[in-house]
C-alpha cells in the first residue's frame, strides 16, 4: 500500500450540521479555496522565508459530500439522517466538489506550487446507495433506477457517477494548466459490508481497475473482512479504531488497531470527528508510539472551522512533524 | 421529531415502528448489528456496532430521542448513556424478553419456560442498573416480561408488537381440507418447545391422525410468510407462556395459532388473545383436536385476525408508540 498520508476534506453538508439538514435553507459548508487547501498541499515553518521553497505536506486529498442540498444522502456517513440518494443529489455532489477554482479545482491550482518531482493525489469518496431504498434514484442511462427492487441498479447508479466523475476530472485538470494532481481512484466508506455490498464492491472493484482507478476502504478495527482485502477486492484497506479516549474505546482500543493494520499491512485513519485540536495532539501522541510506517487517512472534521490546519495555530506544525516523523518508516 | 432505533432488530420491530412514526410524520431511523437468516432490511439500515460507533458523534447531535432495544446501546459497556444525557436527549429502552428474564422468576410461574437464551441473573441486573441509572422509560411487549424490569424503572409501558396488518391479505384455512398443514417454525428449537411439538406430532402419527406438518427453519423471512400462508395451523412456542411475533404474523394471514399463554397473564391483555392455548402436556391432545375439527381452524383463524387488526395493527401501535415518546419528552 502506496498512498501515504491523506487528508480527508468535506465539500458540503457535514456531519455536524446535519441539524440543518432537510430545509432548503440549510448551510452549506462552502466551498474549500485556494487560500483553505493551500496550508493542507504545502507546508512552510514558522519563521522561513517567503522566497525558501515549501515542503509538500498531505500528499493526497480525499473529497467527499455528505448530503446533497435537500438532504438526500451522499455519504454512507450520513446514513439514517438522510433523505433518499437521488441522482440529482449525486450530480449536485460532483458539481460541488468540481466547481471551477473551488474544492477540487483549488486543490489543482495548490498543486501547481509543489516541487518538481512532487505530486498531489486526489480521491474521491464514492457515494452509498442504501439496497433498502424503496424510492426511485433517478433515470441512469434510460433506465429507472430502484435499488432496492433490482440490486444490479446500486452498481449501475455508481459506476454512471464513477464516468461522471472522470469526466468531470479530466475537464478540470486540462482547464488547470501546469497542475501536478493525479487522480488516483475512489474510496468506499461504507464500514460494515453486508453480503450484497461485498459483491457489490467486488464488482465496482474490477470496474475500476480496468478504467486505471484504485479503490480503497475505510473500515473500522474490529469490522469483518477488515483484513480480508483480497475477499473485498479493493488496493487498499484504512482502519479506523473508534477511539473515544473513555471506556473499552481508549487508548489500548488504538494501540490494538495499529498493531493489526501493521500485521496485515493496512493503512490507519486518524478520527478526529470533532477537530478538536488537543484531540489530534492525543492521536499524534498514540501514532509516534504504534502506528510508524503506516499510511494515514486524516479524517478531521470540518478542519476550517477548528483551525486544524491553520499555520498559525501549534497543532498544524506539530501535525507536519509528524508526518515527517512517520514517513520515515514507510517504505 | 428525529427518533433513532437501535441497535438490534428483534422480529422486525425496530423497522416497522419505523414505519408507522414516519407515517405519523415523524422522522425515523434503525441501526442493525444483529444479524440473522431472517434478513430483516425493510426501513432498518444493517451495520456493525463499530460503525454505530464511528456515527455517534452525527447521531448524538442530530436525533431527538433515542429508544433502544434488547438491554443494549451504542458504545460498549453503555458508555454513551451518560453522554446522551448530558445532551438533555431522551432515551427509552425496550426490553424483548430474552435481554431480561431472570431465570429463578420465570420458573416460579411457568414450569416450562427455557431460559438458556438469558444471560445469568447477575449480569441482567447490573444491565438493569446500568440502564436505569440513565434512562427512566422501559418498554414491553406485554406483561410476561413486565415484572422483570418494573423494579428498575420509573416507569414501564407495554406496547403490543406492531405489523401492518392492512398490508396482509388473510388466506383462512380451508374447511374443506380433510389433510390440514400443520407448520411449526422454530427460530431457536429450546425456546419454542420442539421437542415436546415433534413428540406429540409423531405421537399423532402412531395413532394414524392424517395430516401433513412442516418445520421451517433459516429460512429468509419473506419466504417463510409466504410458505406460512399455505397453513391450516401454526404451531408457535409452547413453553414460554406468552406469544410473539410468529403468533401475530400467523393470525394476520387468518391461521389458528398454537400456543402456551399463562392462565394468569389472560386477563392483562387488552382482550384476550385468541391463540389457542397448549403446553408440553396438552399440545398432542390440542393438535387432535384442532386437525379434526376444520370449522375450529376457521373460527380460530378469523378470531386472530380481528384481534391484530385491533391490537396489532402498525397505525395503532405507531400511534401509542407516539403517545410513550410524548410523555418521555415532556417529562424532560
Amino acid at each position: 500500500m502506496d498512498d501515504r498520508h491523506i487528508l480527508s476534506v468535506f465539500c458540503m453538508r457535514l456531519p455536524g450540521s446535519a441539524r440543518a439538514a432537510n430545509g432548503p435553507s440549510a448551510q452549506e459548508t462552502g466551498p474549500y479555496t485556494l487560500r483553505l487547501l493551500l496550508p493542507a498541499v504545502l507546508y512552510r515553518g514558522r519563521g522561513t522565508e517567503e522566497r525558501d521553497p515549501p515542503a509538500p505536506f498531505f500528499r493526497g486529498l480525499l473529497f467527499e459530500a455528505g448530503q446533497d442540498s435537500r438532504g438526500g444522502l451522499v455519504s454512507p456517513r450520513l446514513l439514517g439522517m438522510s433523505g433518499p440518494a437521488t441522482r440529482k443529489g449525486w450530480e449536485q455532489a460532483l458539481g460541488w466538489m468540481f466547481r471551477p477554482a473551488c474544492n477540487i479545482g483549488a486543490a489543482l491550482a495548490a498543486s501547481r506550487r509543489l516541487p518538481a518531482g512532487s505530486e498531489l493525489d486526489i480521491w474521491l469518496a464514492l457515494p452509498y446507495p442504501p439496497g433498502n431504498q424503496k424510492q426511485v434514484f433517478g433515470l441512469v442511462n434510460g433506465c429507472r433506477i430502484r435499488f432496492c427492487s433490482t440490486p444490479e441498479h446500486r452498481l449501475t447508479a455508481l459506476l454512471w457517477w464513477v464516468e461522471e466523475a472522470l469526466a468531470r476530472w479530466n475537464k478540470l485538470a486540462a482547464a488547470v494548466p501546469g497542475n501536478r494532481g493525479t487522480f488516483r481512484g475512489f474510496v468506499w466508506l461504507k464500514n460494515y459490508l453486508d453480503p450484497d455490498d461485498v459483491r457489490l464492491v467486488n464488482r465496482l472493484a474490477d470496474a475500476l481497475a480496468s478504467r486505471g482507478c484504485r479503490l480503497l476502504w475505510c473500515c473500522n478495527y474490529g469490522t469483518t473482512y477488515a483484513h480480508r482485502r483480497d475477499a473485498v477486492r479493493v488496493d487498499g484497506v484504512y482502519t479506523r479504531p473508534t477511539w473515544f479516549g473513555f471506556g473499552k474505546r481508549n487508548g489500548e482500543w488504538v494501540r490494538t488497531a495499529a498493531a493489526f493494520s501493521a500485521e496485515h499491512g493496512l493503512g490507519m485513519v486518524i478520527w478526529v470527528p470533532d477537530g478538536s485540536p488537543d484531540g489530534l495532539k492525543r492521536w499524534l501522541a498514540m501514532g509516534k508510539a504504534h502506528m510508524a510506517g503506516s499510511p494515514h487517512l486524516f479524517e478531521l472534521g470540518d478542519w476550517r472551522r477548528s483551525g486544524l490546519m491553520d499555520p498559525g495555530a501549534d497543532v498544524y506544525h506539530e501535525l507536519f512533524a509528524y508526518l515527517r516523523e512517520i514517513g520515515r518508516g514507510l517504505p | 421529531m428525529r427518533v433513532l432505533h437501535c441497535p438490534m432488530e428483534i422480529a422486525s420491530q425496530m423497522g416497522n415502528l419505523c414505519a408507522g412514526l414516519r407515517r405519523r410524520g415523524v422522522e425515523a431511523a434503525a441501526y442493525n448489528t444483529f444479524h440473522t437468516y431472517l434478513g430483516y432490511q425493510d426501513n432498518v439500515f444493517n451495520m456493525d456496532i463499530f460503525e454505530i460507533e464511528w456515527l455517534f458523534p452525527s447521531v448524538l447531535r442530530y436525533f431527538d430521542l433515542f429508544h433502544f432495544h434488547y438491554a443494549a446501546t451504542m458504545l460498549p459497556d453503555f458508555a454513551d448513556l451518560p453522554l446522551l444525557s448530558a445532551a438533555g436527549k431522551p432515551m427509552v429502552m425496550h426490553h424483548w424478553g430474552n435481554d431480561v428474564r431472570f431465570h429463578d422468576v420465570a420458573r416460579e410461574k411457568n414450569p416450562y419456560v427455557y431460559t438458556g437464551d438469558s444471560p445469568p441473573d447477575e449480569e441482567i441486573r447490573r444491565r438493569l442498573e446500568i440502564l436505569s441509572r440513565h434512562i427512566p422509560y422501559a418498554i414491553v411487549q406485554d406483561y410476561e416480561v413486565y415484572p422483570y424490569v418494573a423494579p428498575f424503572y420509573e416507569k414501564v409501558f407495554t406496547l403490543p408488537l406492531a405489523l401492518d396488518v392492512a398490508a396482509v391479505r388473510p388466506r383462512y384455512p380451508d374447511e374443506r381440507r380433510k389433510v390440514p398443514l400443520l407448520i411449526h417454525a422454530p427460530t431457536n428449537p429450546l425456546f419454542k418447545g420442539t421437542e415436546f411439538i415433534e413428540t406429540a406430532i409423531r405421537r399423532l402419527r402412531g395413532e394414524g391422525v392424517r395430516f401433513h406438518y412442516r418445520r421451517i427453519e433459516k429460512m429468509d423471512n419473506r419466504e417463510a410468510l409466504r410458505l406460512y400462508r399455505m397453513a391450516d395451523v401454526i404451531i408457535d412456542q409452547i413453553l414460554c407462556g406468552s406469544y410473539g411475533m410468529l403468533a401475530v404474523e400467523s393470525m394476520s394471514l387468518g391461521k389458528p395459532v398454537v400456543g402456551f399463554v399463562r392462565e394468569d397473564l389472560l386477563p392483562l391483555f387488552p382482550e384476550e388473545p385468541p391463540i389457542v392455548n397448549a403446553n408440553p402436556d396438552t399440545i398432542c391432545d390440542v393438535l387432535r383436536e384442532l386437525i379434526a375439527e376444520p370449522r375450529l381452524r376457521r373460527e380460530k383463524g378469523l378470531e386472530g385476525r380481528r384481534y391484530v387488526e385491533k391490537h396489532h395493527d402498525l397505525d395503532t401501535v405507531s400511534g401509542q408508540l407516539l403517545d410513550i415518546y410524548k410523555e418521555i419528552r415532556g417529562k424532560g
